[in-house]
């Protein structure tokens, strides 16, 4: 199959795919960092009263450097993948359902799949249309997924009141046991050998232009919604 | 003796940082997740809430209303990770880094306990 992403697109998605995993991992480095400072720092203030401490200088000069190490690693952990600098940033008010349009044109739908789109009128938001592309690509692709190949999608968007809001809905098997905070999580996945990084990524470019994603479930179908504030000279 | 309860899903640090606080003479009682928590402020009496902004699935942030009406008198200050915790600063009595230099913690505990 061809794949229709851009080359812009790409580089997006790749970057927003890294800084997901990191982001992931560096959550759990800075919590065992943080521990092991703190036991470093509990273990000196009982040696510096005993006559080891006095005995050998080496220890105070390790104790500095175990904690010099930790603030480096610290900072390690403080450098971020920007996204934007991946591809050059594009950030304006645009139609997210025309990005939403031009997102699902991109993608794979397998023939045994309906995917219905209504895309109403103003849906001015602020944000770069490739990073909304990619998450469009992200939720309807893993409607897709839920479906195992048939039923029924469907990419909405809308404007509600002062929220524009894109709603992807499926009628696949659901969470499984994942609750929504779970299923948005990278690293998640309810499919054996799936990375589960789509839910994330998409929450995450959600999160970058001030939006929030939701998950639930209506009677048989799962929607993943999106809501992004209208800019302020259309409220 | 300071009373203090400190909400930290990861077991390395609520057991190091529960140590290096009783050292200092603070009476700690430990919460290693939201649902432990919601039942130690319930009926609990505290002078400071330690709130780790990730717990699992849910947020610190969530036990904030339970805090404010069951503990009212609690200094809340919120443990995140780097940058994470500005957005919450006007929500809480102090916001701290996860791992920073304890001194500095210290500090604002106390900082957190005047506010109150």
């Amino acid at each position: 199959m061809t794949d229709k992403r851009t080359a812009d697109g790409m580089k997006v998605e790749r970057a927003y795919a890294a800084e997901v995993v990191a982001s992931a991992l560096r959550h759990e480095v800075r919590n065992k960092l943080a521990s092991t400072r703190n036991a470093v720092t509990y273990i000196r203030r009982k040696l510096e009263s005993s006559d080891a401490w006095d005995g050998d200088e080496r220890i105070a000069r390790f104790f500095e450097l175990a904690m010099s190490e930790l603030d480096a690693a610290d900072e390690v952990l403080d450098e971020r993948i920007d996204p934007s600098a991946a591809f050059g940033s594009h950030v304006g008010v645009h139609e997210l359902g025309e990005c939403a349009r031009r997102g699902a044109t991109q993608l794979q739908v397998p023939s045994r799949v309906e995917l219905h789109t209504d895309f109403g009128e103003q849906t001015r938001v602020r944000i770069d249309p490739e990073e909304a592309a990619l998450l469009v690509r992200c939720l309807v692709e893993n409607a897709l997924e839920a479906n195992e190949g048939s039923g029924r999608v469907t990419l909405r968007v809308q404007r509600q009141q002062q929220e524009v809001v894109l709603e992807v809905t499926d009628d696949g098997p659901g969470l499984d046991e994942l609750t929504p905070a779970e299923a948005l999580r990278a690293g998640v996945s309810t499919k054996s050998g799936r990375v589960g990084l789509g839910l994330a990524m998409a929450a995450r470019v959600a999160r970058r232009y001030l939006g929030s994603v939701e998950l639930d479930r209506v009677e048989s179908e799962t929607i993943a919604r999106v809501r992004f504030p209208a800019p302020e000279d259309e409220t | 003796m300071t009373r203090l309860l400190l909400v930290d899903d990861d077991d390395g640090n609520r057991l190091t940082l529960g140590a290096l606080l009783e050292e200092e003479g603070f009476d700690v009682q430990e919460a290693d997740s939201y649902e432990t928590a919601c039942a130690c402020i319930d009926g609990g009496r505290y002078e400071v809430v330690l709130l780790d902004l990730h717990l699992g699935d849910r947020s610190g942030m969530e036990l904030v209303p339970a805090i404010r009406r069951e503990v009212p008198r609690a200094a809340v200050l919120l443990i995140t990770g780097s940058g994470s915790g500005e957005d919450h600063a006007s929500t809480v009595d102090g916001v701290l880094t996860k791992g920073q230099d304890f001194g500095t913690l210290l500090d604002e505990i106390r900082r957190g306990l005047g506010r109150r």
